[in-house]
């Protein structure tokens, strides 16, 4: 008995001992954490509208779409954190649409595509084929805008996740502007 | 009794948790596609496994034997956590890329097996060795996958392109396959080197 | 994401050994028989299952949002509890089972299987659903890696490998060429 009790006391005092220093490590951790991510997004949203000054976030089934004010409060784009279906998983990207509806630019943030081949998303070539486009226009492979040969699924998987994130960035942002 | 500079050099050689004890291998496949993973992994499974050897050293004649596991994954689970953390903070990039790889320090078998085989039934001081000893081992041994693997497989160390213009990566080292044919290899190559020193 | 993608993905296209590395040490210790490999692989499917639910119930009412901090604290702890419970409970209630999984038991806890997918789950913010299914899949492929491994050891023992590559070397070149062919179902269907 007196055995049993003085392991479970052991236990417990560790365990509390372990929680107290877990909470306080987090107390001076996660505001750097927090501050950190807001720096890494206004970061990433300054390279596609060197203008912005802040921005509100909004989700979308299970993305997120920042709209970018600038220092006048103004909407001056949109940017879709979304995902595609690569070769290798899923591919994290950013999209930047301006308020006339135009692709200003993307960012790759997460691939599992192979190295030397379907890692051409992240290439200036396959960027540029897409920037520019409109959310007017059919973003569709084949009519005006190409997959990369030998990386199908990859860039055709990008297409196709462009145009969807087009629809919810016209229907649900820039309606009515 | 050993010296104190045998207890540091076994972690090293004798007894390297990668090529000789074959301990910890998820991160060593998983993280040492580049260099600069590798090395942040060593660092962060010295900083846990000095953290635990000293704690698990200090309560030795406190926490009775039956109860001993349960309260050591406590101890290495909360160090783990703070480093998390810390790299979170301060470190962002790593710690994206090491991704579910830090929590997982946790059930890596050599953090466990040191406080169970050494820091119990030794001094802190020792405990401080052994840890530095075992956990430099680690980090080496990953490092020097992480090389082969990022200078072969993409060309370039720590991201600084090195072999040319001419020179096509193979590919296949940088993915899965080359993670496990690469570590084959090398094993087998210390095996070699180690029986050529008469280490057994 | 359906389910049955989710299936496909845990067991093929992301094989829990081949592709993202995790469970490395039972897979070289223990898949030296096909009968011990099944056992394991059994013990796995089952133990995964119960700590995949216990850890998304407390992770989703108990930790989050406030507490999440202590997820890896909490959930090796619950991983440890469940697997002590589950070899008790067996011993009283089903002897031949329990001798059957009883030696596997102990070496799960450690096995880093079942705290990455019980972690995986819930960074993938899986429903109560999609977690039972994910965490059997994987337990799946987990079990499938280890019984093809078991097949080729066993022919492994008969042919002349050089002592130098014997045992774990061997086993590791051996896994990146089933790592290789398993890269094949990727692309196949995705989550």
């Amino acid at each position: 008995m007196h055995d049993s009790l003085k392991m479970t006391l052991v236990l417990l005092i560790i365990g509390a001992l372990c929680g107290a220093l877990l909470a306080a490590a987090n107390d001076v951790t996660a505001p750097i954490i927090a501050a950190n991510r807001e720096a890494e997004f206004l970061a990433a949203l300054e390279g596609f509208f060197p203008d912005v000054d802040s921005f509100e976030v909004e989700e979308v089934g299970r993305e997120d779409f920042y709209r970018c004010y600038d220092a006048c409060q103004k909407l001056i784009g949109i940017v879709g954190q979304v995902q595609a279906d690569g070769y290798g998983g899923e591919i994290d990207y950013d999209l930047a649409v301006n308020t006339a509806g135009d692709i200003i630019g993307m960012r790759i943030s997460a691939h599992g595509e192979t190295p030397g081949i379907g890692d051409v998303i992240t290439k200036p070539d396959f960027q540029e084929r897409v920037i520019g486009l409109n959310f007017a226009d059919p973003i569709e492979d084949g009519v005006d805008v190409d997959a990369v040969s030998g990386a199908t699924v990859s860039t055709g998987g990008m297409l196709t996740s462009i145009r969807r994130a087009m629809d919810i960035i016209g229907e649900h942002f820039l309606e009515g502007e | 009794m050993t010296t104190l500079t045998q207890e540091f050099t076994k972690g090293i050689v004798q007894e390297n948790p990668v090529f000789r004890l074959i301990l910890g291998m998820c991160p060593t496949l998983a993280v040492t596609g580049s260099t600069l993973n590798a090395l942040g992994m060593g660092v962060s499974v010295i900083a846990v496994l000095l953290c635990s050897n000293i704690v698990v050293s200090a309560v030795r004649n406190v926490v009775p034997a039956k109860v001993r596991i349960p309260a050591y994954i406590m101890i290495i689970a909360t160090f783990v956590t703070i480093v998390e953390m810390l790299l979170s903070a301060f470190a962002p990039d790593l710690f994206e890329a090491l991704g579910i790889f830090i929590p997982l320090i946790v059930v890596n078998c050599i953090i466990l097996g040191r406080a169970e085989a050494f820091a119990r039934k030794n001094t802190i001081g020792r405990s401080v060795i052994d840890a530095l000893g075992i956990g430099l081992g680690y980090t080496l041994s990953l490092t020097l996958l992480g090389v082969i693997r990022e200078v072969f497989g993409a060309g370039s160390i720590l991201g600084y392109p090195i072999m040319g213009a001419a020179f096509e990566p193979m590919g296949v080292l940088a993915v899965a396959p080359g993670a496990f044919i690469t570590l084959g290899i090398l094993l087998g190559l210390f095996n070699y080197l180690f029986k050529r020193l008469g280490i057994e | 994401m359906s389910l049955l993608a989710i299936i496909f993905v845990a067991i093929l296209a992301d094989n829990i050994v081949f592709n993202q590395f995790l469970g490395i040490c039972p897979y070289l210790g223990v898949s030296k028989r096909l009968e011990t490999s099944l056992g394991m692989g059994i013990a796995v499917i089952f133990v995964m299952a119960m700590s995949a639910v216990v850890t998304w119930l407390v992770y989703n009412y108990i930790l989050f949002p406030h507490l999440v901090y202590l997820r890896t604290i909490v959930f090796i702890l619950i991983i440890a509890g469940l697997v002590q419970l589950v070899e008790t409970i067996l011993k009283k209630t089903n002897p031949t089972l329990f001798r059957a999984l009883g030696i596997f038991l102990p070496l799960i806890t450690t096995n880093c299987t079942i705290l990455g997918v019980a972690i995986l789950n819930v960074q993938a913010e899986h429903n109560i659903i999609e977690t039972i299914v994910y965490s059997i899949s994987v337990a799946v492929g987990f079990t499938i890696a280890l019984v093809i491994m078991a097949g080729i050891r066993e022919r492994l023992d008969l042919a002349n490998v050089s002592s130098l590559l014997r045992g774990a070397a061997v086993s590791l070149v051996t896994a990146g060429i089933l790592s290789l062919a398993f890269m094949g179902f990727k692309g196949m269907m995705t989550l």
